[in-house]
C-alpha cells in the first residue's frame, strides 16, 4: 500500500496500520512444513478438540504463493535446507515463520552430522515453540503471541527480522 | 537338511575359497578373503539357492586392527536359511569388488557404505553419495569422525532431472563435479 507514504508518520497512518494489522492477524494462512512427529501434532491442533480456526488460522494452503505463515514442524536435515529456503523465498511479504518443536528450534536431541542445529541459521524466525512435541495448547499460545506481535507492526517500516548468520 | 550337515557340505565345497565357517545360533557365518568374494557369492546364489541379499553393512575396527569389515547377509527364500559372509578390507586401500551383477539390491547398500565409511566398490554403476548432501566432506560413521563436527550450509543447488538406476545424461554431468576422495 503506497498511499500512506504521502501522509508520513501521522495520525492517519496509525489508523491505517491498525486496520491492516487487524486484518492480517485475524486471517493467517498457514503453510505446515511438517516433516516429522510435530506435523502430526499440528494436525491434532487443527482438528476438533483443540480448534485452531477459533483464532482465524483455519485455511491451510500447501502452496507458498498462497500462504503467509510458514510453520516448520519437524526435524530438518542438511539436505532439506535448500528446499526449505526456496519455499520461504517464494512466499510474499508480509510473511511470518513459526519454529515448532525442539528439532526446528535448536536441533533437539540430535547433535550430529545430519541435523541442522536450528532453523534460525537459515530463516528469520518469529516465534519458537519448545516441546517434543509441544502440546496443542502451546501451539495455540504461539499463534496468539504471533497475533500480538503483528498488532505492533506498522505499515510504513519494513519489518526488521533477526537473521543469525 | 540339518544345519550341521549343511555346514559339513559347505566346508568340503568351499575349502579353498574361505577362511573359516562356524555355526552361530541358527545361522552360519563364513569368513572370506577380499579377492574371493565375488566367486563365493555367485556360487552360493546359483548352487545353494541363497537368492536374496538382505543386508550389506560395514564395521569399522579402529582400536585393535585397521580394517573395515564388510558383512553380507544372504537369505534363501525356499529353505529359510541364512548365511552371513564377512570380508575384511584394509583402511589404507579401501576397495572391494561390487556385487551388483549378482544381487541388484546391492546397488543402494553399497552406495550407503561408500557414503558412511568411504569404501569404494569398483565397477559400481552409480558410485556417489546417497544419504548426505553433495559437497559433504568426510565419512560420518567412521570411528574417527567427530560427532559434533559442523559443516557450512549449502545454498540452493540447481535442479537436475533424475535418471534411472543405471545412469544417464544427468549422472554424467554430476560425475564431472564429484570426485571420489580417498585418503
Amino acid at each position: 500500500m503506497g498511499l500512506e507514504t504521502i501522509f508520513g508518520d501521522s495520525f492517519l497512518t496509525t489508523k491505517i496500520s491498525e486496520i491492516a494489522a487487524w486484518g492480517r492477524k485475524n486471517s493467517l494462512f498457514p503453510l505446515p512444513f511438517g516433516t516429522a512427529c510435530c506435523g502430526i501434532e499440528f494436525m491434532a491442533t487443527m482438528a476438533a478438540n483443540f480448534d485452531q480456526s477459533r483464532f482465524g488460522a483455519e485455511v491451510i494452503r500447501f502452496s507458498p504463493r498462497q500462504s503467509d505463515l510458514l510453520i516448520v514442524a519437524g526435524t530438518i536435515n542438511h539436505k532439506m535446507i535448500p528446499v526449505l529456503r526456496r519455499i520461504y523465498d517464494q512466499m510474499l511479504e508480509p510473511k511470518y515463520v513459526i519454529a515448532m518443536g525442539a528439532c526446528a528450534s535448536t536441533g533437539g536431541c540430535y547433535d550430529n552430522y545430519a541435523v541442522v542445529q536450528g532453523i534460525d541459521t537459515v530463516l528469520p524466525v518469529d516465534i519458537y515453540i519448545p516441546g517434543c512435541p509441544p502440546r496443542p495448547e502451546a501451539v495455540l499460545d504461539a499463534v496468539v503471541q504471533l497475533q500480538k506481535k503483528i498488532e505492533k507492526m506498522s505499515v510504513l517500516e519494513k519489518s526488521e527480522k533477526n537473521v543469525t548468520k | 537338511m540339518s544345519l550341521s550337515r549343511f555346514k559339513n557340505q559347505l566346508e568340503k565345497e568351499f575349502s579353498e575359497l574361505m577362511n573359516s565357517l562356524s555355526i552361530k545360533f541358527d545361522y552360519m557365518e563364513m569368513c572370506v578373503d577380499r579377492d574371493n568374494i565375488y566367486g563365493v557369492l555367485l556360487r552360493l546364489r546359483d548352487e545353494y539357492g541363497f537368492d536374496m541379499l538382505s543386508d550389506l553393512t560395514c564395521v569399522d575396527f579402529l582400536k585393535d586392527r585397521d580394517v573395515f569389515e564388510i558383512i553380507y547377509n544372504l537369505y534363501s527364500m525356499n529353505t529359510h536359511m541364512r548365511i552371513i559372509v564377512k570380508t575384511e578390507v584394509s583402511e589404507k586401500k579401501a576397495e572391494i569388488a561390487s556385487v551388483v551383477g549378482i544381487y541388484k539390491s546391492a546397488n543402494w547398500y553399497e552406495r550407503e557404505v561408500y557414503d558412511m565409511f568411504g569404501v569404494v566398490f569398483s565397477k559400481h554403476p552409480n558410485m556417489r553419495r546417497i544419504l548426505m548432501y553433495e559437497g559433504f566432506e568426510g565419512f560420518p560413521l567412521r570411528k574417527d569422525f567427530k560427532a559434533t563436527n559442523r559443516q557450512p550450509q549449502v545454498g540452493p543447488v540447481e535442479y537436475i532431472k533424475p535418471c534411472g538406476i543405471d545412469g544417464g545424461e544427468s549422472l554424467d554431468r554430476l560425475k564431472e563435479k564429484l570426485v571420489i576422495k580417498r585418503d
